[in-house]
């Protein structure tokens, strides 16, 4: 994994670790660690670390597969991963500001900033001519459908 | 050492994973069987381990399953196991629990006379661990195939989908030994 990758990634990990630390219920926090804050940051950065990588990996992983597929010829590897690793990186600064938007203000409009980066991944497609047809739905569908499902799941826990 | 199934006699890194998932869940079940150990006094506060899982029936009562129960009992484990073969590595926190879950069981029945344990846990629990290890193995040889089609310079479809097959070739062992398992533990009979 590239240091461009490893910094926004951990940048991610704290910041959405310290959001979660500042909308904990203290009783929580006391119970698991006896109210020491360092330690329920670095159990929630490990929680959150764990599942970010698990899911740049699955959702990263799938849709450079979906992309290639599509393909009608050999896709550049370096590009097709920087441009997927970039939309995943992209949806998550996104759900952080919605997540903060639902912590602070309350307002679930915030879910709207996930229409970017998958309106960012139709444009890709589209503009790929290597991949035509029903290529155009399956390349960046794992990314689409992961996006959706994060979206319905901040729309959920907001309500 | 080769791997055992036919056709994957080079997947030595399958026989690795499948192993370390073997361990895992000897590991694991230890925890649990501790774990049932250690709250052992709370449980009994609450009623008898033995009691709470049988109902509370009375010593010489007869428990059996219904049909309906056994093809709900397969429905569910073969979902389970579909869920567990398409998911690579992640599924790691979907078998976890269910070892654990297993060493706890088998602390609960612990006093019960071996035959009725064997009949209501370890029978048909053999054959859900294959199935489990069979959707492992099946799991990684997505994962296998898929990184090698992402990360080979060709376009090789027909090989990917060669790869493909020969996994999916596994799920009747999977189907074959749920429904085998589903039926021993809804058929199961136990006299107290």
């Amino acid at each position: 994994m590239k240091l461009s990758m490893v910094l926004p990634l951990a940048a991610y990990v704290v910041l959405i670790s310290w959001l979660g630390f500042s909308g904990a219920d203290p009783a929580v926090g006391e119970a698991l660690t006896g109210n020491s804050g360092t330690a329920v940051m670095a159990l929630l950065a490990l929680l959150y670390g764990g599942v970010t990588l698990l899911t740049v990996w699955l959702v990263g992983g799938l849709t450079l597969f979906t992309y290639k597929l599509s393909s009608r010829s050999t896709p550049s590897l370096s590009g097709a991963t920087r441009t997927v690793y970039n939309l995943v990186l992209v949806e998550l600064f996104m759900r952080l500001i919605a997540l903060a938007c639902e912590q602070w203000w309350q307002v679930d409009w915030g879910t709207l900033t996930l229409l970017l980066p998958a309106f960012a991944a139709i444009v890709v497609v589209a503009r790929d001519r290597q991949v035509v047809g029903v290529g155009k739905l399956l390349a960046m569908a794992p990314f689409l459908l992961y996006t959706a499902a994060d979206a319905l799941f901040l729309l959920g826990s907001g309500s | 050492m080769t791997w055992p199934l036919p056709g994957l006699g080079s997947m030595r890194p399958l026989g690795e994973i499948v192993r370390f998932h073997l361990v895992l869940a000897a590991f694991l079940g230890g925890i649990g069987y501790l774990v049932s150990v250690m709250v052992a006094g709370q449980v009994a506060e609450l009623g008898s381990a033995t009691g709470g899982l049988l109902g509370e029936g009375p010593v010489g009562s007869t428990i059996a399953s219904t049909g309906a129960e056994t093809w709900g009992i397969a429905t569910h484990n073969l979902a389970f196991f579909a869920l567990v073969s398409i998911l690579p590595v992640a599924n790691i926190a979907l078998v976890a629990p269910q070892f654990l879950a297993l060493g706890s069981h088998a602390y609960v029945i612990k006093d019960l006379s071996w035959t009725i344990q064997v009949e209501m846990l370890y029978r048909h629990t053999v054959f859900e661990i294959f199935a489990l290890m069979i959707s492992v193995a099946i799991s990684y040889l997505f994962l296998f195939a898929v990184r090698d089609f992402v990360v080979r310079t060709s376009l090789d479809r027909t090989r990917l989908r060669q790869e493909l097959m020969r996994a999916a070739r596994l799920y009747p062992a999977v189907v074959a030994l749920t429904l085998l398992g589903a039926f021993l533990e809804g058929g199961a009979v136990v006299h107290i």
